[in-house]
């Protein structure tokens, strides 16, 4: 059985226009204009326990939605959604003790008070004992360096802090799912690094499913094997990311260190220069061009050094978002 | 049970985070009360008996509402409104635990803490101001008086949740709050006892759920109310109770299904 | 000056548009203010005719200074209403953005929201109140002109108390419900404040002006008021302004930014 399945999944909403200025507002008396968006269209996945799997796309591309319907906050405008068994939005006991949702943009802990109060709240709703919640509370708290903060009223909280906080009232029931949105947004990036090792050693520690979106690659580049890539609400990647480079870059990257300076204008005649700076240029050419250029420049020039690469994921990515897929 | 009574106990530790501003809080409410107190004590500078109450009795009302404004009149329903707009209501439905029993967890925190403040400031208004008042003895009035409070605080909790469940359907959820906080002042009897309304007007209110609110316990409390009246009264006030209470099942199912056809 | 008049104008528009885009609600709210209004005044006359309450004042007069209580009320919230969101703005630190624009601060936080669906009460309100203004019998040219200038000296003093909240919202951020005491304190001059008893009477004339803020146009449109009231009346307003202005400019050197 998996632990998530999704099949031909379809979330459409309707949006209501408004316009600017006074006698637009005026007109808004009699009409509103209506427009369907389909936030996620037709997506079908399915994922295995203990996954640690990313999604990705520019704002507005599905992610939020999907994760929505798959904790059962959002009913599907069709399609089937299954989560450990369970339809989510039935909202059974069972199944929401087992699973969990964290938004980098909401809170759930009571502002007020201190993180603990939240914490003993959800020990009784989630009705776990008394040694596991104990025992639970100081591992997690131990993971994220939290255990002197606990009593701290929330509001006290940095929101690196509060965010930390946020994942313990939300594992503190160890979830066999995790869902998570954004959850390094606003935070800097030594913050946003602990953060990604705490995800990844949790889920190396219970074996949990964990989805996470974020639109920071270096979230999903350091967490996830496995990524899904949402573009308009569809799916356009779904695979590990090494294979996402293998199929989707196009150009190399070649840097070389010469020996003498020679003019860009004659480097540039070779290929596509990106950058120089005696002794460093660095080319950006087409896959199938890159070894040609190489033997070129090791023909012509006294070379010190020379490397090739993939281009960077964030790149990739954002040449797939722009331009679409080309194969 | 324990998940409620942990909701209880954090939302009365909340009230310590702003201690001078639920003291202002309960200032407006003293001051309220004072308002009505000495508008009436001047009606009665004059004359008796007005609208067939003595002084004795109508100040022991305009008093006594400093209470019923703790038990009855308490709520914080109206961030139900305020969760649906903002999304926060996915907290409660992603968690094993009753929407409708943790809003009475809630609501039970504020009803404690203002009825002890009440029972405080009647001690000191009564020190201070020394009025005429009815202390009831009679241990049936007495009773019938708590126990129709309670059920008027169970109303009243009714109505607000269905006021808050407008945030399904709309953003406009503060107007009609507004509207349905006038017609408790002047149709509840927060201002003044109903029955001094002339007949026709008093007995279409009689059948309204505001009368239930407030001047119903209060005057069973003053005593002397016939069989009649508390027969009539208990039997309509179950009625709004248990329509509510259908509707409120019928709109949060409603509204369930809106809230996560949308997503917030 | 214009420049003031043209972002107040700016600030007016952007008002009546949210009209718009919430007109249910705001139809609602409009309801729900008629609604009050008609309440009350059912209330007074069933208080009125059934009493002997009103120390002198016959059923008219006293519906004259409920009317002159309305005027003044609304009047206040339709132009003050930005002072009701204000201890937001200094929680959420959007006062910062304010502070940092080159127009008046007190006029921004006073004047920020100025309420004109109140206006659409306004207009039958004078109405009403020259109607019956002219039905009682005293009406005069001078005492008449004598009312406008006091409730011009009442909405200054309104004015001071708004400032006044203003001023204490920035000292100490936890207080929420000032405003509302206020408008709870206020509401007393529904009825001519003669009809209470000592020392109530003073404290509401003297201390707290309620009186002042909104029985004496009144009096002064009945010919029941002596020059000394009169004198006293603009003198307090006056002060209070003073005091007010005095309070803010304190408060502003004590602003320590919320927001993080």
């Amino acid at each position: 059985m998996y632990s998530v399945s999704v099949k031909n999944l379809k979330r459409y909403f309707k949006v209501y226009k408004r316009k600017s200025g006074l006698l637009p507002a005026l007109g808004s008396i009699f009409s509103r204009p209506v427009t369907e968006v389909k936030a996620v269209d037709d997506i079908s996945f399915n994922i295995e326990q203990g996954e640690l799997i990313g999604f990705i796309g520019p704002n507005g591309a599905g992610k939020t939605t999907t994760l929505k319907c798959l904790s059962g906050l959002l009913y599907p405008s069709s399609g089937r959604v299954e989560v450990l068994g369970f339809n989510p939005f039935e909202r059974k006991s069972e199944f929401l003790k087992e699973i969990s949702l964290v938004m980098g943009q909401k809170n759930q802990l009571w502002w007020d008070l201190p993180s603990i109060d939240t914490f003993r709240l959800n020990k009784e709703i989630y009705e776990l004992p008394d040694t596991e919640f104990n025992s639970h509370l100081d591992q997690l708290a131990k993971l994220l360096e939290v255990e002197d903060l606990i009593n701290t009223p929330v509001r006290q909280l940095s929101l690196g802090q509060r965010m930390k906080m946020e994942l313990i009232a939300a594992l503190i029931h160890k979830p066999k799912v995790l869902f998570l949105d954004e959850p390094t947004i606003g935070l800097d990036v030594v913050m946003q690094k602990k953060m990604r090792e705490f995800i990844v050693q949790y889920n190396r520690i219970y074996n949990s499913t964990i989805l996470l979106t974020s639109h920071y690659m270096v979230d999903v580049k350091q967490l996830c094997k496995r990524v899904i890539i949402l573009n308009k609400g569809k799916i356009i990647y779904d695979g590990n990311l090494s294979d996402l480079v293998d199929r989707f870059a196009q150009t190399k990257l070649i840097t070389v260190d010469l020996c003498k300076n020679i003019s860009e204008k004659e480097l540039n005649h070779l290929g596509q220069l990106r950058s120089y700076q005696f002794p460093k240029a660095v080319f950006n050419v087409k896959k199938e061009e890159a070894v040609t250029l190489v033997s070129k420049l090791l023909k012509k020039y006294e070379i010190e050094d020379l490397n090739i690469e993939d281009p960077e994921i964030e790149e990739i990515v954002r040449t797939i978002f722009s331009k679409g897929i080309h194969e | 049970m324990s998940k409620y009574w942990i909701s209880l106990i954090n939302s009365i530790s909340e009230y310590f985070a702003y201690r001078l501003n639920f003291f202002l809080w309960r200032l407006r409410v003293v001051i309220g009360i004072l308002i009505t107190y000495f508008l009436w004590q001047a009606v009665f500078q004059n004359q008796n008996n007005v609208f067939g109450y003595s002084k004795t009795g109508m100040l022991t009302y305009i008093l006594l509402i400093t209470f019923l404004q703790g038990l009855v009149l308490s709520t914080q329903t109206h961030k139900i409104a305020f969760e649906i707009n903002s999304g926060d209501l996915s907290n409660i439905l992603i968690k094993p635990i009753n929407f409708f029993g943790f809003n009475i967890a809630r609501d039970l925190s504020d009803k404690i803490i203002n009825t002890i403040f009440s029972f405080i400031e009647l001690f000191f208004l009564y020190v201070v101001l020394k009025p005429p008042v009815i202390v009831q003895t009679n241990l049936f009035w007495l009773t019938l008086f708590i126990f129709t409070a309670f059920l008027a605080a169970f109303l009243y909790f009714e109505i607000n949740i269905l006021l808050s469940f407008i945030g399904f359907w709309s953003k406009e959820t503060w107007a009609p709050r507004f509207i349905f906080s006038i017609l408790v002042t002047f149709l509840a009897g927060t201002y003044f006892p109903l029955d001094i309304f002339p007949n026709p007007i008093y007995n279409i209110l009689q059948y309204l759920p505001f009368t239930y609110i407030i001047f119903f316990p209060l005057k069973i409390y003053l005593g002397g109310a016939q069989n009649a009246f508390i027969i009539k009264g208990l039997i309509i006030i179950l009625f709004w109770i248990l329509i509510l209470g259908y509707f409120l099942h019928y709109f949060w199912l409603k509204g369930l299904k809106i809230y996560t056809s949308e997503g917030r | 000056m214009l420049k003031y008049l043209k972002v107040w104008l700016i600030l007016c528009s952007s008002s009546f548009q949210s009209f718009f885009v919430s007109r249910v609600g705001s139809v609602l709210f409009l309801l729900g203010k008629i609604l009050r209004f008609v309440f009350f005044l059912g209330f007074l006359v069933l208080l009125i005719s059934r009493t002997k309450v009103l120390s002198g004042y016959n059923i008219w007069e006293a519906i004259l200074f409920y009317l002159t209580f309305n005027l003044i009320d609304t009047t206040t919230q339709m132009l003050f209403r930005e002072v009701y969101r204000f201890r937001q703005q200094i929680i959420s630190g959007s006062f910062d953005l304010i502070l940092v624009k080159p127009v008046n601060v007190l006029f921004r936080s006073l004047f920020g929201w100025t309420d004109l669906l109140d206006s659409l009460n306004i207009i039958p309100l004078i109405i009403m109140i020259i109607y019956v203004a002219v039905k009682t019998s005293s009406f005069n040219f001078g005492s008449a002109l004598m009312y406008v200038l006091l409730v011009i000296n009442s909405l200054v003093l309104a004015m001071s108390f708004h400032v006044i909240v203003l001023a204490f919202g920035i000292l100490t951020t936890e207080i929420d419900h000032l405003i509302m005491i206020y408008r709870d304190v206020t509401s007393m001059g529904k009825y001519p404040i003669d009809i209470y008893t000592e020392p109530l009477r003073s404290i509401i004339t003297f201390v707290i002006p309620v009186g002042i803020l909104m029985s004496v146009p009144t009096k002064a449109l009945l010919g029941v008021l002596n020059i000394s009231t009169v004198i006293a009346s603009f003198l307090i307003g006056f002060f209070t302004f003073i005091f007010s202005i005095l309070l803010w400019r304190y408060s502003l050197k004590r602003y320590t930014s919320a927001s993080s």
